[in-house]
Parts: C-alpha cells; structure tokens; sequence
C-alpha cells in the first residue's frame, strides 16, 4: 500500500511539475512575443518587471536600468509592492526614485557573468552594509522575505540592467526559466540599442545629403554661371589637355576664326592656327609645360577666310593641387584695331615732327644765309636777325618737346634700359651746359656714387638730369651755387639737384609738373623756357617707377630730388624713343 | 672746272633745296638737284656725285629705297652718303644705318633743323676729304 502511494506521488508530483514546466513555456513564449512590441526602454524594462513577477509568483521586484556612462543603477519601479510610493519612502527612509546606485567593478562583473546571485545576507547586503542589521531584519520580516536575489540582463558583456527579486514566504525559483527570460530581456534591450543608433545615423546621415544637395546645387549653379561667361566673353578661350588638343573653343573662338567647332575640337592650336612656325608654338609650349607658368605673347593669327588679324595671347597652364598640370588654357584678344590706333598714333607724331620742322630749317637756314654777307647789314639788322634766329631756335626746343610729350601721352615711348655710366653721362651734360655756366660763373659741386653702374635707358636718364641741371643753371642769379649729387642704396638711386636761385612761389609749386608751366618770378625775367621740360621729366619718372619730390623757396634756391629703382629701368616695348 | 667736287641734293622740299644750293655754291662746290627719290636715283646713277645729301622723306621713292637701290648698283654701293632729314624717327635710322652698314659704309644721319648750314657744310667737308 506504502509503495503504490509513494508511486502515486511521484506520478502526482511530475504531473505537478509537468504542469509547472508547461507555465513556464507558456510564459516565455508570451514574453518573447511580448518583448517585440516594446517600443521605449522604458516599456521594454517595466515589461520584465510585469513578466518576472508572473513567472516567479509571490515576490518583490526592483527594476534598474544600468547607466554606462556614470556607471550608475537608475531605479524604473517596484513591482509586487502594493503600497502608495510614499509608504515606500518612509519605510526605506529614501526615495529609491530619485536615487542612483553606482556600481562597483567588481559588481558589474559579478552581474556580467552570472546573471542569477543570491545576495547572501539580504537587505542587509543589499544595502550595502550600511543600515542597521536589525532594521533591515526587521523589514525583511514584515514583508515576509526570505531570499534576495540580483539579477542581471547583459548581451555580449554590456550590461543593461538588473533586476531585484525578494522571495517570499520561503518561494523558490526555477533558474533554467528565469535564465531564458533574462535572455529575451538582454536581447531586446541590445536590439533596440542598435535600432536607436542606427536611427541616429539615419537621421545624421539624412542631414548630410540634404546639405550635400544644397552643395551640389550651388556648384551646378555656380558651374552654369562660369560656362556662360566663358562661353559669351569677347575674347577667344580654348582649353587644350596635356597633349595640346583642343577639347573646348567657346563662341568667340569660333567666330573670330571662323573655323567651326568641328573644326577645332580634337586639332592641336598649331594645325588649326596653321600660321606660325612650329617652334614658335615649341616656345610656349616650353614655358607653359616645361616651366609650369604663363606665357603671353603677340602673333599674327590667321582666320580661316585667310584674312591675318592681331591677336593678344596668353596662355595659363592650369595646375591641380598636387603641383601637376591637368590642361591648357588659351585666351586670345583681336587686338588689330588698337595695334591699328597705335601706328596711326605714332606715325602721326612722326609726319608732325617732319612738318613742323621743315619750315624751322628754312627759317634758320635763311637768316644764316643773310648772315653770311654780314658786311653788308647794319648793326640793327644783324640784331634783328639774331632775334629771329633765337626765336626759330626756341621754336624747335618746343617742337621736340611737344613731340615728346605726345609720345609720354600716346604711351607709345620705350624704355632700352642698358648699362650706362652715371658719372658719364653727367659730365658730359655738364660739358654742353659749360658755356652757359661759364657766362653765369656759377660754381658746381658734383658727388658721385662708388659704383657708377645703372641699368637704365641712356636717353630718358640723360634727359632727367639734363633738364634738372639747365633750370638749374638757368633760373640762377650769376655766381649761383649748384650741386649734384648722386648716390645709392639697396632700393633706389637718388639724384639730387640743389641750387640757391630764384626758387619757385609756394603758391606756383603744386603745378610744377603741369604742361606749359613757367612760374611767375620767371616769366618777365627769363625768357627762354618751354615749360614742357618739367612735365616730360616728370612723366619719365612714373614710366620707370621712380619718385620726384623738390623744396624751393623764392629767391633762396630749389632742391630737385629724383628716386629711381635701383634694380634698374624696366623694358618698355613701344613704338619711338623720346628724342 | 677740274678738282670741283660735284654735289647731289636730293629733297622734295625746294626751299630747303635752295638754301643748301646756295650756301654750297658759295663754298665752291658744283651742285645738282633732284626733287623725289626717283630722280635722285636716276641722276645719281647718271651723274655719279662725289656726295649725295639725301632726304628721308620723299614722294615717289624714299631716302631708305634710293639707299636700297644704289646698293644694288656697282657704283652705288661706293657712293658717299649723308642723310638729311627732320624725321627723329629711331626706325628710321636704324634701317638707314643698317642698311649701311651692311656694305661697310656707315651712312651719316644730320637733323636738318638741329644743324646749322656752315655745319653741315664742315660735314660735308669732311666727308669728301675721306
């Protein structure tokens, strides 16, 4: 009998635990499922807390989510507790709400490893030792609690959270189930980590295609802008690759040679030119290639009707960041016209030259004439014929002069600089002004500088200093002071004419360098004087990048001040010299 | 007549013409004249001057053609030259003076309105005695 009711037992007991084992599969399936449709932490955790409670019957479940960050235990809620939050509070004498419970190492691997730990001495414990044993007794003892567990949910190491269990009235818990539960908890938390930080790159991601649009948009924009310009300016643009071959002509390109576009694209500028000899196009190819920089340059170009226009060129290598050329850009100016404007210019200047001084020559050529038989004219008439004679003389300073100033005018005067001597060229100034000094009896000082050596064009320094020394030695009183000194330092080389003549009016000074200008104080006195020199001198000056200043006082005397660079003159190309 | 130097002005400009006659007549030389460049070459070639003052500027053929074409002539190439001109024209004188210079006769450049008669005639002077 004893036997069939042990047999009866156990058959009752195993269907008890059958049953048991079937509720807990129940639950599990429900909590997976469940898990799917938690949508924020919040949920996912207030959802384990529901869950375990179900599965685990009478019990006290504390809920934490681990903060990584502070490494920190934030309290979500309590479960199994049916009392108001504030009897909570007044029985813990804290607000477990508002409280964070930071997590030791050690802890956190305790957690990590196993996720089921029974905390040995309970509340005690669980507090951390530091409330009274018995007043955590006594609560373990109202609340009925018999055992405390920890439980943790951590995936792959990374903790997420734990759960409080108080056990109650001696109840024990299945591990294997509670285990599998943690798992799906674990999971979810983990799963809806990576769904939040993919979002977050969804979003950033979002952001960044809109502001890369906006870019895009912009350049095209920009790009649209840039093609039309290229497209409709005046000038000839073509672009050539690495090899010289044209891959784009804009409008004016096509036509102003009249080549059409078919025509050009793919040609190299020397077959479609078709003008000039290949070492020419060797020579900028040279320059833009070889010495990566700009080459600029004037041909004679022809169109494809054959008819041979002026053109500016210039051609810019263009250069990537990296140093390397990536293609040619060539860009041409029609210039015939202005070339055309240029001669006619200059050839004027030279027909005026010839016609003015035609009549002059037969002017002094004839009183000289009359001058050869001197014997027979009175004394009046050899007076009067050296009247004309000077008059006609001065008439030709002034027509050199205006010739001058319209070459400075028309910018059609070049610079030649060569190697001159300073001290040279200033002596012989001062020979073909000696009769006139000697007439004055001025005294002259002269420096000079160690190195005498200019680069400079001889004709306009020769005019400076000439124009400077004869107003000098004509605007002073006999037995006058005047110097020149030249010297140099690394910028520049300075000319300075000093004289203790008859100086220029402080009102007159600021139109010193105008055309035609003669100051009052030497108008009635001095009769000779163009009034040009000052303005040519001055016009020099600038051309050559050079500064001119004076200080004069009336009847004290002038000082003329000249800075020219000292690296010399630069080469001006033009069409005449100033003479 | 003998030991007269004879003297070829060439200018299209007759009063300048005149004055170069004259004062030169005075100093003993024999003169002829000739109005354009064509003429000047012609007589040039025909009459064979100890010198020749040549103007730049002239109708029909220019100082620097005449130069040209005397060069091409056996005669020519030897001829004594000095250009007369009012033209201060740098290119100008570079092609009168290169011209020369290719045939080893430097071609003297006077300013006509820089100079005067007598100075020309001490040019002239010299430029025979050579």
């Amino acid at each position: 009998m004893f036997k069939f009711f042990q047999k009866r037992k156990k058959e009752i007991d195993k269907t008890a635990n059958e049953k048991i084992v079937y509720r807990d599969m129940k639950l599990l399936s429900e909590s997976a499922i469940g898990f799917v449709e938690m949508n924020t932490e919040d949920d996912i955790y207030r959802y384990i807390g529901k869950m375990l409670r179900k599965m685990l019957g009478d019990c006290i479940i504390c809920i934490d989510e681990y903060v990584p960050e502070k490494k920190v235990m934030r309290f979500v809620d309590i479960f199994g507790y049916d009392k108001k939050k504030e009897s909570l509070i007044k029985l813990l004498h804290f607000d477990p709400y508002k409280t964070e419970f930071p997590m030791s190492e050690q802890e956190l691997v305790n957690l990590s490893k196993k996720s089921i730990n029974l905390v040995d001495e309970g509340l005690y414990e669980l507090f951390t030792r530091k409330l009274p044993q018995y007043f955590t007794k006594g609560v373990q003892k109202m609340l009925s609690i018999t055992d405390v567990y920890i439980m943790g949910f951590s995936w792959e190491g990374q903790l997420y959270g734990n759960a409080v269990v108080m056990m109650r009235h001696g109840q024990k818990i299945r591990p294997e189930a509670i285990e599998a539960f943690l798992h799906q908890a674990a999971i979810t938390l983990r799963r809806r980590e990576s769904d939040i930080a993919l979002q977050k790159s969804y979003d950033e991601l979002e952001i960044k295609v809109e502001e890369r649009t906006r870019d895009l948009a912009k350049t095209a924009s920009d790009l649209e802008k840039f093609k039309l310009a290229v497209e409709n300016t005046s000038d000839q643009v073509v672009i050539t690759n690495l090899n010289g071959e044209i891959i784009y002509a804009n409008n004016a390109a096509t036509r102003i040679t009249g080549y059409k576009e078919s025509e050009i694209i793919g040609k190299e500028p020397s077959l479609w030119g078709d003008n000039l000899e290949d070492k020419y196009y060797q020579k900028i190819f040279d320059r833009v290639k070889k010495s990566k920089k700009t080459y600029r340059g004037e041909l004679n170009n022809l169109k494809k009707s054959g008819e041979e226009y002026i053109a500016d060129l210039r051609v810019d290598p263009v250069i990537d960041p990296r140093g390397e050329v990536i293609f040619y850009v060539g860009i041409e100016r029609d210039i015939t016209h202005e070339k055309k404007v240029d001669q006619a210019k200059t050839e004027f200047v030279s027909l005026a030259s010839h016609q003015l001084r035609t009549p002059l020559s037969a002017i002094n050529w004839y009183v000289e004439l009359v001058m050869d038989n001197k014997d027979k004219l009175s004394k009046k008439q050899i007076e009067y014929l050296n009247e004309v004679y000077s008059a006609s003389k001065r008439m030709g300073e002034l027509v050199g002069s205006l010739l001058n100033v319209s070459r400075i005018e028309l910018g059609t005067f070049t610079i030649t600089p060569t190697k001159i001597d300073l001290k040279k060229v200033s002596e012989s100034i001062f020979k073909e002004l000696l009769p006139q000094i000697k007439k004055q009896k001025h005294r002259i000082t002269k420096t000079y500088p160690k190195t005498c050596c200019y680069r400079g064009d001889e004709k306009l320094t020769r005019m400076i200093i000439h124009n400077l020394l004869s107003n000098a030695v004509k605007y002073t009183k006999p037995s006058g002071k005047i110097t020149l000194d030249i010297s140099r330092d690394k910028k520049w080389l300075t000319i300075i004419v000093k004289d203790n003549g008859m100086g220029i009016p402080k009102k007159q000074q600021e139109k010193m360098f105008t055309k035609l200008f003669r100051a009052d104080n030497v108008r009635g006195k001095i009769s000779e004087g163009t009034g040009l020199g000052m303005y040519i001198v001055k016009s020099i000056v600038d051309q050559v990048e050079g500064k001119i200043s004076f200080k004069s006082k009336e009847n004290k005397g002038t000082k003329f001040i000249i800075k020219l660079p000292s690296s010399g003159m630069k080469k001006k190309e033009g069409s005449k010299e100033l003479s | 007549m003998f030991g007269k130097k004879k003297i070829l002005v060439v200018d299209d400009e007759k009063t300048l013409r005149n004055a170069l006659r004259e004062k030169l007549s005075s100093e003993g030389y024999r003169v002829s004249e000739a109005a354009d460049g064509k003429e000047g070459l012609k007589k040039a070639l025909s009459e064979h001057p100890d010198l020749i003052l040549l103007d730049v500027m002239m109708p029909k053929m220019d100082g620097i053609e005449v130069i040209r074409e005397l060069q091409a002539d056996n005669w020519g190439k030897k001829a004594r030259v000095i250009m007369l001109t009012n033209v201060s024209d740098p290119i100008k004188v570079a092609e009168a003076t290169e011209t020369g210079s290719k045939n080893m006769t430097i071609y003297d450049y006077m300013i006509k309105s820089d100079w005067k008669l007598e100075e020309v005639v001490e040019k002239v002077k010299t430029k025979l005695d050579n």
